[in-house]
């Protein structure tokens, strides 16, 4: 295993982490919101490549984007647009219980056990370059990362939606004042963080074929973590801490002793604990909530 | 016309009562000034106005249009511009961002790029500064910007809240003069002094305002008149009322 094989792989994985770092990012800057059912935007997008197991992928792939997006749109109109001026705290639990609801309403109707989709097997194909096995997915993760990260910066910084989004992660009351549709910006960045979400869902389930309806927990669980060391709010910070996160875990999966594999996790949070001793606002500290990118 | 009819209105902020049946007037080209101490509720009539702040009872017209459900959205659609106590300009945005935000309701982008230009001859620090960050502006550019993103909108009515406060005499000049030249260009103007001198050399009418009711009306020279002022902030010798305006004692 050499060097740069490994690069490769904690590249790929810290990608999906980022991504799903920054889609929870953005909504946290731009409305505070600690978003925990952003797992089950994932989740909900692996069913629908269940249900359109066989379609043409890019069909499959527009179904899940639609459904998403909407989903996530309804998500904000339905639940959080009724809390909007509730404190952090009450923001945070309403989510938790969504993600609940969500989660359990999808073992009401798909069952609780692992189901296998076999999405787009030739990408998941691995080949061989100078004697490293990449698989394609592999570099379609890296790529994602890289795309999606830089569009949305270019985004965030010079579209009139971009500073509108700014301007209500700042202040919101005076963006109001000046006539921004609050209620749209925020619609946005729902549909953005979708767009993020769906991305993950389709890398995911190629990559390993299967889901739960509980998937979208642990990604959430570590998307979290790498949004708290990059920095909360900061859309870089996210991306550097999803990279972190999973570069720190398939180190760890390389040199852990096989006894002490299964506590992995239990490595990366403790590491996220001295990150933070030594960093208390995470490794891109921020005043504002959502910083220019 | 009357161009803003506020009739009994009343804001309550938990068990205060900020607001209480107040009734005020401007009509079309007017410049009306509220005078009064810190917290006797001038802010809180602006922002229930803006419709920020809900009203416990009353009515607010524009143009004799009752606007009291209205969203601030719709508000701001229909001419109404905050310059807010606070300023709110929004630090991590650009100079040049914070003045094309103003124009979030405009769709003459055309237009609104002349508009642009107006502001930045109105006040050239801001065109040297424009791609910088609005959090590095002194506090006097921050209530120029905060002034020209006000008058993005290109309000019908521009409402000011304590535009000098905070900064120094000279620059005050430059922002009074800003609200003479835009009075003479004929929009309406509601303006919150604590300084009485200041807004008397502006305004056509005043409304001094006390503990959220208004005491006094006129013309600044019917109020300059007899210590007519003075009477009636300082006529039940509130000591805190004395600190906070000692500008108006030389108001005669």
């Amino acid at each position: 295993m050499t060097f740069l094989q490994m690069l490769i792989d904690a590249a790929s994985v810290g990608g999906l982490y980022a991504l799903t770092a920054i889609g929870i990012g953005l909504i946290f800057g731009v409305i505070g919101l600690v978003n925990f059912a952003y797992g089950e935007y994932i989740m909900v997008g692996a069913y629908v490549l269940l249900l359109t197991a066989g379609f043409y992928w890019p069909v499959a792939v527009l179904c899940v984007l639609v459904f998403v997006v909407i989903f996530a749109l309804a998500s904000d109109w339905l639940v959080f647009r009724q809390v909007r001026r509730a404190p952090p705290e009450t923001l945070m639990i309403v989510s938790f219980g969504l993600s609940f609801m969500i989660q359990y309403f999808y073992v009401m109707l798909f069952g609780s056990l692992t189901r296998t989709v076999n999405f787009l097997p030739e990408i998941s194909r691995g080949f061989e370059v100078g004697g490293l096995r990449i698989a394609g997915v592999s570099l379609l993760q890296i790529g994602a990362t890289l795309v999606l990260t830089a569009a949305l910066a270019i985004f965030i910084n010079f579209t009139r939606i971009g500073y509108q989004m700014r301007a209500v992660s700042e202040n919101p009351r005076m963006a109001r004042l000046v006539g921004v549709n609050s209620n749209r910006i925020i619609a946005a960045a729902f549909a953005i963080s979708a767009l993020l979400a769906v991305t993950v869902t389709v890398l995911f389930v190629a990559q390993t074929g299967s889901m739960t309806p509980f998937f979208g927990v642990s990604l959430t669980m570590i998307g979290f973590v790498a949004t708290v060391i990059g920095g909360l709010g900061s859309l870089p910070g996210c991306a550097l801490g999803g990279f972190l996160v999973g570069a720190l875990t398939t180190l760890l999966q390389m040199l852990l002793p096989p006894d002490l594999q299964p506590f992995r996790e239990a490595f990366v949070f403790a590491a996220v604990i001295v990150v933070l001793l030594v960093r208390p606002r995470g490794l891109i500290a921020v005043r504002s909530s959502l910083e220019r990118v | 016309m009357r161009h803003l009819d506020v009739v009994g209105l009343t804001v309550i902020y938990g068990a205060v009562r900020a607001v209480a049946n107040m009734s005020i007037h401007l009509d079309e080209g007017e410049t009306v000034a509220l005078i009064g101490p810190n917290g006797a509720g001038k802010s809180s009539l602006l922002l229930t106005i803006a419709g920020v702040v809900p009203a416990r009872s009353g009515s607010i017209k524009l143009r004799g249009e009752d606007i009291g459900s209205a969203s601030v959205e719709q508000r701001v659609g229909s001419g109404i511009s905050v310059v807010p106590e606070t300023r709110d300009i929004f630090a991590k945005l650009s100079v040049h961002e914070n003045l094309l935000i103003g124009a979030s309701l405009r769709r003459d982008a055309a237009v609104v790029k002349t508009d642009i230009d107006r502001m930045y001859s109105l006040f050239p620090r801001l065109a040297e500064r424009r791609k910088q960050m609005a959090g590095f502006l002194s506090g006097g550019e921050q209530q120029m910007l905060a002034i020209g993103r006000a008058l993005m909108a290109r309000p019908k009515l521009l409402m000011l809240d304590e535009p000098s406060l905070g900064l120094a005499p000279i620059i005050t000049d430059k922002v009074y003069e800003t609200i003479a030249e835009l009075k003479k260009s004929g929009t309406s103007i509601l303006l919150v002094e604590q300084n009485a001198e200041r807004a008397f050399g502006v305004c056509d009418r005043a409304y001094i305002i006390q503990a959220g009711r208004v005491t006094l009306e006129g013309s600044p020279e019917e109020l300059a008149k007899g210590g007519l002022v003075e009477q009636a902030l300082f006529g039940r010798a509130a000591a805190g009322i004395v600190r906070t305006s000692p500008q108006v004692e030389t108001a005669q």
